[in-house]
């Protein structure tokens, strides 16, 4: 952590992708920050469709409604930095800066923001820990990561997100799940295209980048690595090391790829936390309460006034080793029904939807 | 900087407490003043294997999230539960916020003395 004295200026490259898959996007991202060499800075902007991205250390269950996501096609995924949940869509522009952790400097970095923003004639300041305003309000937040002397800071810059949707599926109510993790914390924020009509994403990458080179100076990027929207790389001038066994790099890339997909990775870290899912239905009212370990429930207690005893504990048997996802709650909830006879259907529909709206 | 003396040090900025064949291991004041207030640290499990070099756990600040790698080989005997609520106690007194306890793998090799920490965080 000690300060070197950084006498050349650093080699800049430039990384983009076109493609949406964010947990494509996340794993070129690794890809960047495990081959950034000493002396350089790489500058890389992407975009997702619909997805909530949660901190490292985050709880998904608590930050998200998943059934809401998955109702409007998005996906949940987990980031390695550290930080809250955000919601990502096409009218977000992702940006990292992926340096040696000596030559990271937050405040000189989210001057390329002020910069690219300032083209546009929007004024715009640093408050907070590393948020950038304008009109008082936030639209951009950043993250940070650090290993083996390699440090990524990378953030949001909101254009034209989908506010209503933002709300929807981050905005929910937790107040039951009892889980360690880390918490979000929640901010006014403000579209930039609000603000400015000309701000686009397409016009605030460029914007971007310009204001990129402006800051750390260069004619242009000594090099270029762009992401086509099915993923694949190519690699203009540089020192990539890839370019010329593309090979290895789709490989890296899928193998980087599927770990951001992996569900253990973005449910089963190991949170174990309990959950209630209660509501009154016209047959009785009903309590779940969940213990989940690892992203598996391994216990499950329902507290119950209904008329249905035995499918209720038939249920409470059936609960344990399950995924804590509501698809697979609700198949243990219809098999028990099917078991049970037909009094059991209406509640098993019921639990089903309550299912569906809680987790 | 506050160094106990009795202590070992590593480059990556750990701590060990070396007692016979068993070590506790946390990080220094200078990291935890680095990274700020600590708000979660991932504990591995006990019984599992660390090896040095690799990564054992991993602390998020409110500035950013690091990897911490492995000062030693070894098995862990016991994690401090007690950082899942209290995470900021690392940045009250980081000697006394340990973070695993294990049995060591053969000798540690490679560690640092009070002094020649103190020289590389000059």
């Amino acid at each position: 952590m000690a300060q070197t004295k950084q006498v050349l200026p650093l080699r800049c490259l430039y990384a983009e992708s076109a493609s949406t898959d964010p947990y494509f996007n996340l794993g070129l991202e690794k890809y960047l920050f495990d081959r950034v060499a000493p002396g350089e800075r790489i500058f890389y902007l992407w975009q997702n469709r619909r997805t909530v991205v949660c901190g490292r250390n985050q709880n998904v269950f608590r930050e998200c409604s998943l059934a809401g996501l998955e109702a409007v096609g998005g996906h949940a995924a987990r980031r390695l930095s550290g930080g809250g949940a955000v919601f990502h869509d096409l009218g977000n522009l992702n940006f990292s800066f992926l340096s040696g952790a000596e030559d990271s400097d937050t405040a000189r970095q989210l001057s390329v923001l002020l910069r690219a923003v300032a083209a546009f004639g929007v004024p715009a300041e640093l408050t907070g820990r590393n948020d950038v305003t304008a009109a008082g309000r936030k639209f951009s937040g950043s993250a940070f990561y650090r290993a083996d002397g390699v440090s990524c800071h990378h953030g949001t810059v909101m254009i034209d997100v989908d506010g209503a949707l933002l709300e929807q599926v981050l905005n929910v109510s937790r107040e039951k799940l009892e889980s360690k993790g880390v918490d979000s914390v929640r901010a006014r924020v403000v579209n930039l295209s609000a603000l400015c009509p000309a701000i686009t994403p397409a016009s605030m990458k460029a914007a971007l980048r310009a204001a990129f080179l402006a800051e750390y100076g260069g004619l242009d990027f000594a090099g270029t690595l762009t992401a086509d929207p099915e993923g694949r790389l190519r690699f203009a001038g540089g020192p990539w090391a890839d370019a010329a066994a593309p090979e290895a790099a789709r490989a890296a890339l899928a193998e980087n790829r599927a770990r951001f997909a992996d569900p253990a990775w973005i449910f089963g870290r190991r949170f174990d936390f309990t959950n209630v899912l209660s509501r009154r239905f016209p047959w009785g009212g009903v309590a779940l309460k969940f213990r989940v370990e690892e992203g598996a429930v391994t216990g499950a207690e329902i507290e119950s006034d209904s008329l249905l005893p035995e499918f209720i504990t038939a249920l409470e048997q059936a609960l344990p080793g399950r995924p804590y996802r509501w698809e697979a709650l609700a198949a243990a909830v219809a098999e028990t029904a099917a078991r049970c006879g037909g009094q059991a259907a209406g509640p098993a529909e019921d639990l089903t939807a309550l299912l569906r709206d809680s987790i | 900087m506050n160094l106990p003396a009795e202590l070992k040090y590593t480059k990556a900025h750990t701590w060990l407490k070396i007692e016979g064949t068993t070590a506790k291991i946390g990080i220094t004041e200078y990291a935890a003043e680095q990274l700020g207030d600590i708000v979660f640290v991932d504990l591995p499990e006990t019984d599992s294997a660390l090896t040095a070099g690799e990564t054992f756990t991993e602390i998020e600040s409110s500035k950013t999230a690091v990897e911490v790698p492995a000062p030693v080989s070894g098995t862990v005997t016991a994690v401090n539960e007690a950082l899942d609520d209290e995470p900021e106690s690392i940045n009250d007194d980081a000697y006394a916020a340990w973070i695993v306890e294990v049995e060591l793998d053969g000798e540690a090799e490679g560690l640092l003395d009070a002094a020649a920490y103190a020289a590389l965080c000059q």
